[in-house]
């Protein structure tokens, strides 16, 4: 094998030529006779070479290439605009697959037990509960033929079903297969969050305890018509049907169930459950027989464990369809970009976020102390600094429910030094607190800024807060007991869009327990109690919402939260996914949603509006 | 040499058994199963139940007495512990956790396979390279290398990774699993090359030490003195020599592999063990937890096993020691 190397200067004409055999060979002769030289005079190993080396120049110049090309490669931009458009179809096409994602691992698809938003949205492709929300939080029919028609004495609820409808197994819908349904999520042995929904149902509390097979308060009046006949008043209710529990499971599976395994999925939904590989996706179909045919994308892809980092880079390479959560920095790219300005929507989200303050224990036990805190918050400042992820809102119930005071309402917190000032020293502290009160934080990091933020605004009026960050667990456990946490941040979130859903738990003296309150600040006021309990019971809507308007002034006054924000909601769509709505009561709503598809790269939309 | 195996074996079953034992009583000290897994919207009914249901209602020596397997299980007729080859269901999801480990361990097997293949190829060859070389900027170039992977840390590469090689340049999968056996390959690629390149740094400083020893010693004098030239004596005689601490320090390094995955799988989205571990100890799965613990110390016991054994076989001169 030789090499053959052409003259480089015209004057030399004839080639030459070398063999890099001959040459290794003759490299090898050289060393052995070096080596031997070496070996003569005592030395095991040749000395490195020192002095001026050129090579070590080389080492430079290679490390300096090396880093231009890091440089380089991290100058070099990501597309800021969609990869894809859609194909511009103007009616509404089936087909498709619609990708989305949760950061971490879907629980359980038992639609009786499952009660945190990841499940909740794996499960709601497959169960359809009996009566549902609509975007905007109204009751609509579910399941059932119309809303349930209520009895005079407000008593009795009849819900007459839809009788087209069947099971993914292919059974039919009916009266007795729903109640055989409600029976497995009420028993006790199920586990199931629902109970406390359902506590007014006649008959409830027997059955729980093992004293009867039966619910006397759930009636089947004929195949397709049930009766909920409950002790007592309760106009929220319906609201309770509407949640995913109620969602009725195929007679086989619930059979299953009795005998000990696990429940497998089988609901009237419009997607039946293909596979899922826990950890890593769950892939849906689309129910050929589901009740309402409309077209929709013919599967579904719901990939879990999806970090927020990898989500957004994923997403912006078009692998995913949706993107929900977002950094502070990405928030801003998505809203600056002229291109994706249009895919994003922000919402408010029906969930309250404040500092609570333990009322049993000083100084929370006095009120002038509560409404300091309250009013020395500045909430605007702390907005900006979270990248205007949330609006400002200084009462218990969020905007979109009935008994919400307008933000300019005098009795709605608000940032006020001054009056901070005058509180603290009504409350007989006029020169701060003469010792420091600890902030409990759970695990994120924006709870840890927010500890700062409070922390800052609160020495601002004497008060000293001691930052203390703790595990999730731990948090939860100690929070919920009596007398062991002073302050800490928390959210709370509807079950339903009524105002009852979040000041009943969060502000009735019954939600305080010893060992595992719900009302974790500890707040007793008799006369705001009785007032939930009346509105409980008042069936007219203007009347209900005036309760709740004077629950809500009381409650702010009283400061046993600092309200600060109401979170927005951003996400961002793919620019070929149609038909999207925000949903006022589930996250991840994607049910009407449509592809247009084939998608096209997005240049060529470019090219066309150029061409226009 | 059978002798040894067994007393290795005891003292392995004794150190598994007590890092479950101390991991059971620290899990149960730190807070409330049952408030981390019903979460804040629990009643205390709900609460009780769930205890009831999972036996923490009882005294923790009794749980830990069933866990082990030497009481009778509370749930079913019998015993259902350790003992008896149950790992029990997990609180949070809805599965068993001998079906979670089925999907899990071979996830992690193989990030963890392909990880500690490129970091002892890498890491042997280039400390071979560089223990062997006489040119001092081809020793400079590596032991930079060797410094620079210990000194950055996994996270930091692994998403400079991701965002330059992955999500810029399209060279990889960004993060993932994939759905068929070559797609896991290939989404497994740049975790593993990240974890490879990085981990290989420590076997290069070994393996570069340990070449110029045995180039000193005086096998080596007298393989040259025999007429081997120095790439024969680099390539054939030294590896077997030089890779022995290498094997050692194999055995050690699968706690630093499961650690890692916890950071890794984080990063890259991998759905394996790690990344359960991290879910199970946020949301208090006590005993998911300590199913993860059991599994990563009997790797770690067997992994030092193995690495006795394979010492052993290697190097004769061991066993006679």
């Amino acid at each position: 094998m030789c090499l053959t190397f052409a003259p480089t200067k015209p004057g030399r004409s004839l080639p030459w030529t070398v063999s890099p055999l001959r040459l290794i060979q003759r490299a090898a002769r050289f060393e052995r006779a070096h080596r031997q030289r070496l070996l003569v005079e005592g030395q095991s190993r040749p000395p490195l070479r020192t002095g001026r080396c050129p090579r070590r120049y080389v080492v430079i110049i290679a490390s300096a290439l090396v880093m231009c090309q890091v440089a380089l490669t991290g100058c070099r931009r990501a597309a800021d605009h969609p990869l894809y458009r859609g194909a511009g179809h103007k009616a509404p096409q089936a087909g498709g697959t619609f990708r989305f994602y949760h950061e971490t691992n879907v629980r359980t698809l038992d639609p009786h037990v499952a009660y945190d938003e990841l499940s909740i949205a794996a499960l709601r492709l497959v169960y359809e509960p009996l009566l549902e929300f609509g975007p905007d939080g109204e009751l609509a029919p579910g399941l059932a033929e119309a809303l349930p028609s209520l009895s005079e004495d407000g008593l009795h609820y009849r819900l007459k079903l839809r009788e087209d409808v069947v099971f993914q197994d292919g059974h039919p819908l009916d009266a007795e297969a729903v109640r055989a349904s409600l029976y497995r999520m009420l028993a006790a042995k199920t586990g199931s969050p629902a109970a406390e929904f359902f506590t007014k149902v006649r008959g409830l509390a027997a059955y729980r305890a093992g004293r009867t097979d039966h619910i006397a308060g759930i009636i089947v009046e004929d195949a397709h018509t049930l009766r909920f006949e409950l002790s007592e008043v309760d106009v929220a209710f319906p609201f309770a049907l509407g949640l995913t529990f109620t969602s009725p499971i195929a007679p086989s599976a619930l059979a299953r169930a009795a005998a000990g395994e696990r429940v497998p999925p089988l609901g009237t939904g419009p997607y039946r459950l293909e596979s899922w590989e826990r950890g890593v996706r769950l892939t849906y179909k689309a129910n050929d027989n589901y009740h309402t045919p409309s077209a929709r994308p013919e599967r579904m892809v719901f990939y879990e464990n999806v970090p927020r980092h990898l989500a957004i880079m994923r997403f912006r390479n078009g692998e995913l369809d949706v993107l929900f959560s977002f950094s502070p920095a990405d928030a801003t790219f998505f809203r600056e970009s002229a291109a994706w300005q249009p895919q994003v929507h922000e919402n408010v989200d029906a969930i309250i976020g404040g500092i609570v303050m333990n009322c049993e224990l000083p100084p929370f036990d006095n009120v002038h102390v509560r409404r300091a805190v309250a009013f020395a918050l500045n909430r605007e400042r702390w907005r900006a600094a979270r990248g205007n992820s949330f609006v400002v809102w200084g009462q218990p119930l969020p905007p979109m429910f009935d008994g919400s005071l307008p933000p300019d309402h005098p009795s709605v917190q608000h940032y006020d030094l001054a009056r901070a000032r005058a509180e603290l020293a009504k409350a007989g502290y006029p020169d701060g607190l003469p010792y420091p009160i600890e902030l409990w934080l759970g695990e994120s990091a924006g709870a840890q800024v927010s500890g700062q933020f409070a922390q800052a605004d609160l020495a601002k009026i004497g008060i000293t807060l001691e930052l203390k960050p703790v595990s999730f667990a731990v948090f939860l456990e100690e929070t919920s007991k009596r007398g062991r946490v002073p302050m800490f941040f928390s959210t709370w979130g509807q079950d339903f869009p009524d105002a009852s859903s979040i000041l009943d738990p969060l502000f009735h003296s019954r939600g305080i327990e010893s060992d595992a309150s719900q009302n974790r600040s500890f707040y007793i006021n008799e006369k705001l109690s009785r007032l939930l309990d009346q509105a409980h019971l008042t069936r007219d809507a203007e009347e209900r919402n005036v309760l709740y308007a004077t629950a809500s002034k009381i409650i702010a006054e009283d400061a046993p939260w600092a309200f600060l924000y109401v979170p927005l909601r951003m996400t961002a769509y793919q620019p070929y996914v149609r038909n999207t709505t925000h949903h006022q009561v589930w996250s991840h709503a994607y049910e009407s949603v449509w592809l247009d598809l084939p998608r096209m790269p997005w240049t060529h939309m470019q090219s066309a509006r150029k061409a226009n | 040499m059978v002798e040894h195996l067994i007393r290795r074996t005891a003292y392995a079953l004794f150190i598994v058994w007590a890092s479950v034992s101390c991991v059971f009583f620290l899990m149960y000290a730190v807070g409330d199963p049952a408030s981390a897994t019903l979460g804040e919207r629990a009643s205390a009914e709900q609460l009780a139940s769930f205890r009831a249901q999972h036996g923490l209602d009882r005294p923790v020596l009794s749980q830990y007495l069933t866990y082990i397997g030497v009481q009778p299980c509370h749930v079913r007729a019998g015993y259902c512990g350790l003992l008896q080859g149950h790992l029990g269901d997990s609180l949070r999801l809805d599965a068993t956790i001998a079906s979670v480990f089925v999907e899990r361990i071979p996830r992690t097997a193989l990030l963890g396979a392909m990880a500690t293949t490129v970091e002892v190829f890498v890491g042997v060859g280039l400390g071979l390279w560089a223990g062997a070389t006489r040119r001092r900027w081809v020793d400079s170039s590596l032991l930079t290398f060797a410094y620079l992977g210990i000194s950055i840390p996994t996270f930091v590469a692994g998403l400079i990774a991701l965002d330059q090689l992955a999500f810029r340049l399209g060279l990889f999968p960004v993060g993932g699993y994939g759905e068929t056996p070559l797609e896991h390959i290939k989404h497994a690629l740049l975790p593993s090359l990240v974890l490879g390149l990085l981990g290989s740094a420590t076997y290069l400083r070994l393996v570069r030490s340990e070449t110029r020893d045995l180039l000193a010693d005086e096998f080596s004098r007298m393989l040259r003195s025999l007429g081997v030239s120095q790439r024969r004596l680099t390539l054939r005689y030294l590896p077997r020599l030089a890779v022995l601490p290498v094997i050692t320090l194999l055995g050690l390094q699968l706690p630093a592999l499961v650690g890692g995955a916890v950071i890794t799988e984080t990063i890259f989205g991998w759905p394996g063990l790690g990344r359960l571990a991290v879910e199970a100890v946020y949301n208090l799965d006590a005993p998911l937890v300590l199913a993860i613990v059991l599994v990563a110390s009997v790797a770690v016991q067997a992994g030092n096993l193995l690495a006795d054994i394979a010492l052993q076989l290697l190097d004769p001169r061991v066993l006679r020691s």
